[in-house]
């Protein structure tokens, strides 16, 4: 089979030794790291043709697993020299199409680079390699009292590269925040193939930040091979409630609230009815009669502070009409509280053939017209809806269960998405608060910034990107080549 | 002599920038920031005007945004303020403090203002050179706050960045390459910021050294939570303010003398003209002046203030 992109080669010009097959590209990257270090035919290919984003999918090449800087950046340099596109990929957890070899060639897979290189207990900082887990992290540290704040839900198997390239929150991102805030140095392979150490155990130092333009880049300003990472301390204590209310006016009353009252709780989540039936459904949990919504605080800290924040906490609720106001005791009941909002989604796709999460953002304040607008929609496209969203900072995660067998189904769900998405921006939001934008909401782009905004973006990522091998067809719209190849890739995900 | 433009509106600021035939240089409103470079066009202003190299003081125009400043937009209850970036720190603290609010930065010991190189001055310039300042390891500092700009760029274009979501990760945060570009990027000309409730403030563990009140920084250095107590007792005589939080550290240097470094430390210095930034990383110099050349090709705005180039 020829390679797609030689017929359509970006940078124009002619390449010598281009190897025209897939099983030579194999054999010369083979010869390059080690037979062992490469993955193809068919099956490599349907392996890692996407991420959790499954709409959208394409055949890489062929698929590399380094295991060091270097090896990475040999690998790098001989996609240039042969001009080759490629992408970096983590644990594959994306939920834009991140990872989507877009215009074919090679997936640099970090499976292999998991070594933790050095822990500083007493300066609060560790060097991994950009494959490591992110729940690894915290682990290893634990023994000092420390961990790595940023905490998706995917943390057991989404790497630390992967975080990066997505800037992934979680839902302690609200007092702790996004995963941005914690990185302090990279080592990054660039696209040209060239090793750059940026930051170090110190950050904010003077000159242009890159690290935070390479923090949220969707591993398109390079391959992230090492980082450096900030621990902090474990908190003392912690303190969990759930509480439901009957009305989800109150809930978003409450959140309002306790925002202004000047406390900042570690957690502070919100979930609607449809979750509750889901997880109902599924784990056969209990919660109290009439309750149309539910919030999951967490306030953690000194023992002192936790107590009276969560004195100030439950106050608040308690004026708001709370129905009933759950707070752990212990381990066992607090892993309890959190079932509905970890499992939540989890449930969905137990009760439906098929789901889909949304990730948009709006100023707190217009959370209930927004869910107003959300339901209104599901109605109207005649699809069901669950809602649960990380309240504190406004970012919704609208989740619709369909019948993927049914075409018609499926193009309503993606109306409703781009409804949904569209009025975020309206009401002054964003089309992603933790997901990016990957391949899935390239258009929803131009909704958001005027040409000219984009513009900026494009003179930013030219930085470290100034061809189209390294993850194309990512972020920013009309890329060269990408239009037609996201025909492709629509037709044949579903 | 050069005339300091003082435009009102951002279409204003844009125009020029467009017209000017040469460098842009954006004026601070009162002294220039002692921890500036010494550009062409500063030396040129120390010779009162007069015009003593190749690129002579006339051909450069110089904008202040004294007249560009004000809150443009309050959302007290998202905690979310968009504001002209001529508006000076003290003033944009005093509109926040009336519905209990604050950007939680540098506002605590006015009278030690100068002493820790905070001048209360424009947000252009406060962003710009984006300081350590005594609440950084507690709050976080401009690029945790700011969440989206409107910036002119160096063809005078008008361009946002960012959104006004606390969360967005939607495309490049521009925004952040702006913060600590010096004006060298493009010109900020407004931005959005995430403000705080005053009441949830922490307070800073800041500690001062005697005849704070009248001395000058002209030394911040950040240093690693290992060597902070070593580089404490290293500058004792010469320190004006320390912040064991962030292990930052503020003092005054006699003469041109250079304190001592530590591994992996970061230091910013006013007084010592070129050698105020200095960058030894080959890689980091060749990114930023990649990085110059593709926003501003023809080296047009702010010319020299980041040492490269
Ligand atoms: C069940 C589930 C729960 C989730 N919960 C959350 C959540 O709470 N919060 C949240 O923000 N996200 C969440 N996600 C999304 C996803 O887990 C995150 O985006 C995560 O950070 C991706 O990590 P990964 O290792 O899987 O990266 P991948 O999916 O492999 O890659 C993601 C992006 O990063 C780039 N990349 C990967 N490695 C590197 C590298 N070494 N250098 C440069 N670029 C690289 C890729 O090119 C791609 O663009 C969830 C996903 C799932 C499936």
């Amino acid at each position: 089979m020829i390679l797609t992109h030689q017929q359509e080669n970006p940078i124009g010009g002619t390449i010598p030794n281009m190897p025209s097959t897939h099983a030579e590209l194999a054999k010369a990257l083979e010869r390059l790291l080690t037979p062992e270090a490469v993955l193809s035919g068919a099956a490599a290919e349907r392996a890692y043709d996407c991420d959790a984003y499954t709409v959208d999918r394409s055949n890489p090449t062929a698929v590399v697993l380094p295991e060091s800087t270097e090896e990475v950046a040999k690998v790098v340099r001989w996609c240039c020299d042969n001009n080759v596109p490629f992408t970096a990929r983590g644990a594959g957890t994306g939920l834009s199409g991140g990872v989507l070899a877009a215009l074919g060639g090679v997936v640099i897979s970090t499976k292999r680079m998991t070594r933790i290189l050095e822990i500083d207990v007493e300066n609060c900082c560790l060097l991994a390699q950009s494959g490591i887990a992110n729940k690894r992290i915290s682990e290893a540290v634990k023994q000092f009292g420390l961990h790595f704040a940023p905490d998706p839900s995917s943390q057991t198997v989404s790497t630390i590269g992967g975080n990066i390239g997505e800037n992934s929150g979680g839902p302690h991102t609200l007092k702790y925040g996004i995963t941005v805030q914690h990185i302090l140095g990279v080592t990054l392979v660039d696209p040209r193939g060239e090793i750059l150490k940026l930051g170090g155990k110190l950050a904010g130092g003077p000159g242009y930040d890159f690290l935070g333009l390479i923090v949220g880049g969707e591993g398109t300003l390079g391959v992230v091979t090492e980082a450096w990472v900030k621990l902090v301390p474990v908190p003392k204590a912690v303190a969990t409630a759930l509480i439901a209310y009957s009305t989800i006016g109150d809930a978003t009353k409450t959140v309002a609230d306790i925002i202004a009252a000047g406390t900042i709780p570690a957690a502070l989540e919100m979930m609607d009815r449809g979750i509750l039936q889901a997880v109902r459904l599924a784990f056969g949990l209990q919660y109290p009669e009439g309750a149309e919504a539910l919030l999951l605080i967490e306030c953690d800290g000194e023992p002192e502070t936790v107590a009276s924040e969560m004195e100030i906490v439950k106050q608040i609720c308690t004026r708001n009409n709370a129905l009933e106001i759950r707070v752990a005791a212990d381990e066992a009941e607090r892993a309890k509280l959190w079932v509905a909002r970890k499992k939540g989604i989890g449930a969905m796709g137990r009760i439906a053939p098929s789901i889909v999460t949304h990730d948009g953002v709006i100023p707190r304040s217009k959370l209930p017209e927004m869910l107003e607008f959300v339901y209104a929609v599901a109605k109207r496209q005649q699809i069901g809806v669950a809602n649960l969203f990380h309240a504190g900072d406004g970012n919704l995660h609208p989740c619709f269960y369909f019948d993927d067998r049914d075409p018609d189904q499926i193009r309503r769900v993606i109306e409703a998405g781009e409804e949904i998405l569209t009025r975020c921006i309206e009401l002054g939001g964003s089309v992603s608060g933790e997901h990016g934008i990957g391949v899935e909401k390239i258009d929803l782009m131009k909704l958001m910034f005027a040409p000219e905004d984009l513009e900026l973006q494009a003179t930013s990522k030219r930085i470290f990107n100034d061809a189209m091998l390294c993850n194309p067809c990512k972020v920013l719209p009309n890329q060269k080549s990408c239009v037609e190849h996201q025909k492709r890739w629509r037709g044949t995900g579903w | 002599m050069v005339n300091t433009l003082t435009p009102n509106s951002i279409d204003e600021i844009a125009q020029i920038v467009k017209d000017a035939p040469g460098p842009v240089v954006f004026d601070a409103q009162s002294a220039p920031h002692p921890f500036g470079l010494p550009t062409v066009y500063r030396q040129s202003r120390l010779n009162r005007g007069a015009v003593t190299d190749a690129i002579g003081l006339e051909n450069f125009t110089a904008i202040s945004l004294q007249e560009y400043s004000g809150v443009i937009e309050h959302d007290v209850d998202d905690q979310v303020v968009v504001v002209r970036a001529g508006t000076t720190v003290t003033q944009l603290q005093s509109e926040l403090a009336k519905v209990n609010q604050c950007l939680p930065y540098a506002m605590f010991e006015p009278r030690l203002a100068q002493a820790t190189a905070h001048f209360y001055g424009s947000l252009i310039d406060e962003i710009g050179f984006n300081l350590p300042h005594g609440l950084s390891a507690q709050c976080g500092s401009w690029r945790d706050w700011v969440l989206g700009m409107r910036v002119v760029t160096a063809d005078g274009t008008i361009a946002k960045c960012g959104s006004k979501a606390v969360k967005n990760v939607a495309g490049y945060d521009v925004q952040k390459l702006m913060i600590g570009a010096r004006g060298t990027l493009g010109l900020i000309a407004e931005v959005t910021l995430k403000t705080f409730p005053l009441k949830a403030l922490p307070k800073p563990e800041m500690q001062f050294f005697p005849g704070a009140e009248v001395k000058a920084a002209n030394w911040i250095q950040r240093v690693l939570p290992t060597d902070f107590q070593k580089a404490v007792s290293a500058h004792q005589p010469h320190l004006i303010a320390v912040d064991p939080c962030s292990c930052v550290l503020w003092a005054a240097a006699p003469g041109n003398e250079s304190l001592q470094r530590f591994s992996e430390d970061w230091v910013v210095r006013a007084g010592v003209g070129e050698r105020n930034l200095e960058f030894t990383d080959l890689t980091v110099i060749k990114l930023m002046e990649r990085a110059k050349q593709l926003f501003d090709p023809e080296n047009k705005l702010n010319p020299g203030e980041m040492g490269i180039c």
